[in-house]
């Protein structure tokens, strides 16, 4: 619908002739990705799951625990041969609505089984054995976009619900303080977490990458890693103010140093020089920056505020450099806004009184202003993305 | 698509159904042959996002020797002999950092390795099986959706008539096995 509507466009524009029209338009039907369709059906698939699950829930007593595990079981195995037919059979479709509402059932099943059993452990260890038991299966069946997405919601969503185990296991480790109470976890804690998971979550898509079938699934899990550590390391120049219990730099410093080389490791060795050169370079940045945040996080006052404004805009003028380089419009244009942001509360952060704050309003529009000019003028002049581009 | 590649992604896909039906398995195992003590219930329900209602709430004991932490946070690791009572409620001893194979007293009629608080003022001593504790001496009881609010008023209404069997195994392991309201089996 929309191909045809811009060709139609183009067409009485006299930029493309009848031919080019009715052949851009019959390559749009026969390689059409109905992105609508498959969000539908993917909520559909998601929405049966979390209807057993609610059953599941509502833990009828008039049904022996016996019949309803059996019947959960069932249900997996039928799902399971379903998903395995369907993959033989090459039916994209159907084979990736059958692995999500398998993955769905399987976190159901555990559910289930906890019931039944009144087990107590917590959620984070049914959500972990969750992953373990279903990742296998996905790598292996499910190669599009929309399962690379909830699988990814899943593995964050694990990842927040064993912050408690996860702060133990780093504070053992001497990455983070031990905490003092057991519901103390600071600022810092969640940075920490946010930059491990990226460059976690860089591997996995790098090593998605080496299959040729899951290499968009690939690009997308790259795209959501990079964005994440672009936040996590934004965030950490905003917020990573240290407490007296938070201890010292060095910890979190040498975890990210680690998980930044494991993820570097994994794009050099998966990605072609042209592909893996932009990564490793916001990846190198990423990692200085994480580095000064955190080195000056212990400093209090104007300086240290102006500091880490100077290297929140440096940091994103890198990024929209890279975003630059690589033709990501979208990209340039964020970071284009978020130095234009940063800049305009610095403006705030630098003056007091109400006379000062009318003037830095005005100082701050013109400012807007200029910056929304400029990053007009530039994008208008940047290359466009190359056909195929990865992240 | 090679016969090695159609095999792994088999194993692939039994894999949750076969670590499903052992989750199951090893439950099973854990409850044949264990003997059983049934302990009243004294709490209240929320909802749990995974499994639906539960009761959360302490197991009732009576005690012989409360367990002797410092204050009634900290808790103690040890192990509670079950001794031989007419009472509704299980009479404990404790015994403190007791290991699987130590001895107990031959007047136990089963011993439960777990953790215990002590009591202070109207706060309860408290005594919960290991593999049972949700945190502080709790336990979760997963009750169906539709009795919950009963179950709930009535641990309010009448203590004592809300209570768990236990199965213990002889190496102190303790699971739940069944639910019970004045006597009555609940659920499974």
């Amino acid at each position: 619908m929309i191909a045809e509507h811009f060709a139609r466009r183009w067409q009485k524009a006299g930029l493309i002739d009848d031919d080019l029209a009715h052949r851009i338009v019959d390559w749009e039907i026969a390689n059409r990705r109905p992105v609508v369709l498959w969000a539908i059906a993917g909520m559909g698939a998601l929405a049966m799951a979390l209807g057993v699950m609610a059953i599941v829930g509502a833990n009828w007593e008039s049904i022996p625990a016996w019949l309803k595990l059996a019947v959960d079981l069932g249900l997996n195995g039928a799902c399971a041969v379903a998903v395995f037919v369907f993959w033989r059979q090459q039916r994209l479709w159907l084979r990736e609505i059958a692995a999500l509402l398998l993955f769905g059932l399987v976190l159901s099943g555990i559910a289930l089984i906890g019931q039944v059993y009144q087990l107590q452990s917590d959620p984070w260890r049914a959500l972990v054995l969750w992953l373990a038991l279903c990742t296998p299966f996905l790598a292996l069946t499910a190669h599009t976009r929309l399962t690379g997405t909830i699988w990814a919601i899943a593995a964050v969503t694990t990842w927040v619900v064993a912050g408690d185990p996860i702060h133990d296991l780093l504070a053992r480790i001497a990455v983070l303080p031990a905490r003092r109470q057991y519901w103390e976890s600071g600022l810092l804690f969640f940075l920490v977490m946010g930059y491990l998971a990226a460059c976690a979550m860089i591997v996995l898509a790098s090593l998605r990458w080496l299959w040729p079938e899951t290499r968009s699934q690939a690009d997308l899990l790259m795209r959501l890693a990079i964005a994440g550590l672009i936040a996590t390391c934004s965030l950490a120049m905003t917020f990573a103010w240290r407490e007296a219990g938070d201890g010292g730099p060095l910890g979190p410093i040498v975890a990210a140093a680690i998980a930044t080389l494991l993820a570097a490791a994994a794009l050099w060795s998966t990605h072609a020089e042209a592909e893996r050169r932009i990564l490793l370079i916001l990846l190198a940045i990423s990692f200085a920056v994480w580095t000064v945040a955190l080195l000056i996080s212990g400093f209090d006052g104007k300086q240290a505020d102006l500091t880490r404004a100077v290297l929140f805009i440096a940091y994103w003028g890198v990024v929209g450099t890279m975003a630059a380089r690589a033709g990501a419009r979208a990209l340039f244009g964020l970071a284009f806004s978020m130095i234009g942001l940063r800049l305009l509360v610095l403006y705030f952060e630098a003056i007091g009184g109400l006379t000062a704050t009318g003037l830095g309003l005005i100082g701050g529009g013109v400012l807007c202003l200029a910056l929304a000019a400029i990053g007009w003028r530039l994008m208008r002049r940047m290359p466009r993305r190359p056909a195929g581009a990865a992240a | 698509m090679s016969r090695v590649f159609s095999a792994v992604v088999a194993a692939a896909l039994a894999l949750p159904l076969l670590a499903l039906a052992a989750l199951i398995g090893e439950q099973e195992a854990m409850l044949s042959g264990a003997a059983v003590v049934n302990v009243p219930v004294r709490g209240y329900d929320p909802r749990d996002l995974l499994h639906g209602h539960y009761i959360q709430g302490q197991l009732d004991w009576e005690w012989e020797r409360e367990p002797a932490a410092a204050g009634s946070y900290a808790g103690l690791d040890g192990a509670a002999c079950v001794l031989a009572a007419d009472a509704p409620k299980p009479r404990l001893r404790f015994i403190a950092s007791w290991k699987a194979g130590d001895r107990a007293g031959d007047d136990c009629r089963m011993i439960i390795a777990g953790r215990g608080w002590s009591g202070q003022g109207r706060i309860a001593a408290r005594f919960v099986p290991a593999n049972l504790d949700a945190g502080g001496g709790q336990v979760r009881l997963f009750v169906p959706e539709d009795r919950a609010t009963d179950l709930e008023q009535l641990l309010i209404e009448r203590p004592g008539a809300f209570t768990v069997d236990l199965a213990v195994k002889p190496d102190g392991s303790a699971s739940i096995k069944a639910l019970r309201v004045d006597g009555q089996l609940l659920g499974r």
